[in-house]
Parts: structure tokens; C-alpha cells; sequence
């Protein structure tokens, strides 16, 4: 039962993980954790944007280019960037750190009048 | 008489045939390549690809790792601002190595990083022209966030080991850079076996067109980059603007000839500089061959020559509408300041300005070679008996 610390803005959600090899993706949206993933995991776009704690980073499997493609169009990119829909969590991964980076700008949410 | 041409280190013809596969595109197939949803512009982008297919495959890199950009100039610009302001951005390293003997345009965006916190390392040579590696070795530390050092010199020729220098860049995750400019159709390339991360490539040396080439960027490790031109987001976000697909399709038709025929290329260049190096030594004493021997890491198209009391600037000029040859670097002809390459090997300001290089090219003959090498010789003797 390997468990996730999700950190974002000034919280952080501690998430113990039933099932195996969930991608982070998934474990984000089955706990109404905010990852928007449009793309559902198909590799089209970067709105899954994470940061893998630095400790961590390592310890994951490298990116695919494909993921590094969309990788280079994210916003607030770091060195431990990742897509949540490609990092499956197992039990060697057992107490990962992600957070998500504070840059999401959905007009929708935007109230300002112009 | 048409001047005889021997300065293809400076610049070369556009081939005629390459020419023949622009003309089309100026005129009939004139989409935009970034207006993939009609038929202009889908011709006009299958065009691109087909070419940036040449130049990957050209120096063994994978399409995708081809960015565009107007020539060698702009990509060692992109290659050095954009990696060192990323890297100082996200690992906050600081400092860039370069060697003394790097084309300007090298040490000037360098140079112009200082403004941003950078440090600028400078890499000495020996006499002929060759790096250090030890001298790498003591300098270099996880705080360099690039290295660069070109292929081969534009001046004395040199071929830098490239591959021992990718060592040594590895053992400490430092981004190699190689500016290939005056390398690219007189050697074989592979970006994979030289271990390079970003290399710079200009079209008009490989009988090519004028303003285009390219930089290799390396995507597996991900080499990433600040851009350094803006806008639509063209060329992977790296630098943005209108491809120029008629120059395009020059540059990959240019590199597909120069590849196919690069070792036939290479002995003949070779046989060509050797028979004007036999021609000057054996009719003009006290000449003195600058950079290293000619069986050596040296282009085959480069000959760099000192001859003590004579100008090197006078001998090109007064000659000008006979041999087409040069001082140096065409960048910094124009002023008559004594070459830093040649400074950087331990010649003095005299000998430095008594200097000058020849290139042979493609089109070269052997007659070419005979006349030329006859008309300097005769210019040299007469400057030399004047001074007597």
C-alpha cells in the first residue's frame, strides 16, 4: 500500500494508495486532488504538469521523449518536472513527494470583468 | 583574367543545382510551411522535413534535433545564451569555458553574458593550435553550465578532439557545444560519436545559400534553451519566425551532395593544398606554416602561411583582382588588427600581420593551383627583393 504526499500551495494531502501501478494522474482525480490532465493520459498535453521532489527524482524511470516533448511546452518548468499521467506509483515509490506547480491560469476562473 | 578563387574558408558558390531546387520555391510553391491546413502550405512544410531529414542524417542526429535558425553566427549565439541562461536559471551555474581560438561570434556571446552573472573561462592552445585537456580538466566544475569548442578553427585549421573534451564534460553534466561551421563537408561528422550536446552548422560554407544553417540540439538527455528570438513558437519553441523554405531547400540538397561525395571531397582537397604547400616552400624561403603539420588533426582545405616582412593585408589587397585569398577571418577583415588566433600560438604582432590563408574548394583545379601559387610566389619575391 504505497502512499503519495501531494503538496500545493500551502497544504499538503497525504494519500494512501489501496491498489497498484496507478499513475499519479489517476490517485490525483480519484481523490479530487486539482491535476487537470485534458488529455486523459494520452501523451497530448502537459496539464499534469508536476514537480517531483528533488529526493525522488531519481529514483523514477526516465521520461520518454514523447513525455519530454510535452515536458518542453509546460509552464514553470523545473529539473524535476514530470507529466502525473506517466509516474505510476508502486511500492518502491513508496512515500513519493510530488507538488504542483502554482501557475494555472483558466480563464473560466477568471471573474475580473473587461 | 577571372580571378583565381582560393578562399572558400570565407564563403562558397552556391552549386548550381542546389540553386536549381530553390528556384521553385520563391516562385510557385510560395506557402507559408507553418500553414499546414492547405496545400501551399503543406508542400512548402514536406519541403522543410525533407531537408532537415538531409541535414539530421548528415551528421547522424534524429530530425527533431534540427532547429533552423540564419546561419552558424545565430545558432553559436542560441547555443551558448540560451544554455547558459537555462542552466543558471534552474542549477544556478555560472560559469562558461571557451577557447582562445573560438570564432568571434563565440567570444562575443560569451562576453555578452557577463551582464548576466556569467564567467567567462578562456581555454589556452600550444603552438599549433591544440586544447589542453588538462588544463579543461582543472577548470571545469559542476558550476559550468557550457563548454565550447569548435570543430575546427576558420583560421589555422586545427581539428579539435572533440570526443576526449565530451569526456571530460560528462564526468561533470556540463553541455558541450562545437561550432562545426568551417568542419561540416571537409570531415565526417556524427553528432553521437563526438558526444556533443549543441552544434552549429552554416549552409553557405557547404555550397549552400547564404542565411541559413542550423543548431543540433540533443534530446536524449534533454538539452533545453532559453530562446533568443521569440514569437509563434516555431522550431520546438527555440526560435520562432517564417521558415525560409526556398534557403531550406538549399541547405539540404547542399548537405546531401557534400555528404555523398565527402571522401572523394576530402583526398581531393587534400592533394590540391598539398601541391601549393609543395609550390610555396619550394620558391619562397623563410615562409612558415602556421597551425598544425599538414598530416595532421588539419582540414584539408587550409593553408596558413607567415612570411616575415611582408604584410599579409598588402600581399590579398594588391593581388585582389588576381588570387581571391585572406588574412584571417573575413569577420574581422576590413580592420588591420593582428589575428587573436595567431596571437594565441605564440606569433607576435609582426608575424601576425605578415600572415595570410588560402582555402581550396570544390572547383578548384590543378591549373587553379599552378597560377595561383605562381602569381604569389612571383608578388612575394618582388616585396621581399624590394626590401633587400
Amino acid at each position: 500500500m504505497p502512499q503519495v504526499i501531494f503538496k500545493y500551495k500551502d497544504k499538503e494531502t497525504i494519500i494512501d494508495e489501496e491498489s497498484n501501478n496507478l499513475t499519479i494522474l489517476e490517485i490525483a482525480h480519484k481523490n479530487e486532488i486539482d491535476i487537470e490532465g485534458s488529455c486523459e493520459g494520452s501523451l497530448a498535453c502537459s496539464t499534469c504538469h508536476i514537480i517531483v521532489d528533488k529526493e525522488w527524482y531519481n529514483k523514477l524511470e526516465e521520461p520518454s521523449w514523447d513525455e519530454e516533448d510535452m515536458l518542453d511546452l509546460a509552464a514553470g518548468l523545473t529539473l524535476t518536472s514530470r507529466l502525473g499521467c506517466q509516474v505510476v506509483l508502486t511500492d518502491e515509490l513508496d512515500g513519493l513527494i510530488v507538488s504542483l506547480p502554482f501557475i494555472n491560469n483558466d480563464v473560466r476562473l477568471n471573474k475580473k470583468k473587461y | 583574367m577571372k580571378p583565381i578563387y582560393l578562399d572558400y574558408q570565407s564563403t562558397t558558390p552556391t552549386e548550381k543545382s542546389v540553386l536549381k531546387k530553390m528556384i521553385p520555391f520563391f516562385t510557385d510553391i510560395y506557402g507559408n510551411p507553418h500553414s499546414s491546413n492547405h496545400s501551399f502550405g503543406s508542400i512548402a512544410n514536406d519541403a522543410v522535413n525533407l531537408s532537415r531529414k538531409e541535414v539530421a542524417k548528415a551528421i547522424g542526429a534524429e530530425e527533431s534535433e534540427i532547429i533552423f535558425t540564419s546561419g552558424a553566427t545565430e545558432s553559436n549565439n542560441l547555443a551558448i545564451k540560451g544554455a547558459f541562461l537555462y542552466r543558471n536559471k534552474y542549477e544556478n551555474r555560472k560559469k562558461i569555458i571557451i577557447v582562445s581560438t573560438e570564432h568571434k561570434c563565440v567570444k562575443e556571446a560569451a562576453n555578452s553574458l557577463i551582464s548576466s552573472g556569467a564567467k567567462v573561462i578562456i581555454l589556452n592552445v600550444n603552438k599549433e593550435g591544440n586544447i589542453d585537456l588538462e588544463q579543461l580538466n582543472c577548470l571545469i566544475d559542476a558550476d559550468v553550465a557550457i563548454v565550447s569548442v569548435m570543430l575546427a578553427n576558420n583560421e589555422i585549421g586545427v581539428i579539435h578532439p572533440i570526443e576526449e573534451v565530451s569526456k571530460v564534460c560528462k564526468e561533470h553534466n556540463v553541455w558541450l557545444h562545437s561550432d562545426a561551421a568551417q568542419a561540416i563537408g571537409n570531415m565526417k561528422i556524427n553528432v553521437n560519436s563526438l558526444g556533443v550536446d549543441l552544434l552549429s552548422i552554416s549552409s553557405h560554407k557547404i555550397y549552400g545559400p547564404k542565411g541559413i544553417g542550423c543548431l543540433y540540439v540533443r534530446r536524449r538527455p534533454r538539452i533545453r534553451l532559453i530562446s533568443q528570438i521569440d514569437g509563434g513558437g516555431q522550431e520546438r519553441l527555440m526560435r520562432s519566425g517564417t521558415l525560409p523554405t526556398p534557403l531550406i531547400v538549399g541547405f539540404g540538397e547542399a548537405i546531401r551532395i557534400s555528404n555523398t561525395d565527402l571522401k572523394d571531397n576530402i583526398i581531393s582537397l587534400k592533394l590540391l593544398r598539398d601541391r601549393l604547400h609543395k609550390n610555396f616552400t619550394n620558391y619562397i624561403s623563410n615562409i612558415k606554416l602556421n597551425g598544425p603539420s599538414l598530416d595532421n588533426n588539419r582540414l584539408p582545405n587550409n593553408l596558413n602561411y607567415t612570411v616575415k616582412g611582408i604584410s599579409g593585408a598588402n600581399l590579398a589587397e594588391v593581388l585582389g583582382n588576381q588570387v581571391a585569398f585572406s588574412t584571417g577571418s573575413a569577420c574581422s577583415t576590413g580592420g588591420i588588427e593582428p589575428s587573436y588566433v595567431l596571437h594565441s600560438i605564440g606569433l607576435d604582432d609582426d608575424s601576425a600581420l605578415s600572415s595570410f590563408r588560402i582555402s581550396v574548394g570544390r572547383n578548384t583545379t590543378i591549373i587553379d593551383i599552378d597560377k595561383a601559387s605562381k602569381i604569389i610566389c612571383d608578388k612575394i619575391k618582388l616585396l621581399q627583393n624590394n626590401e633587400n
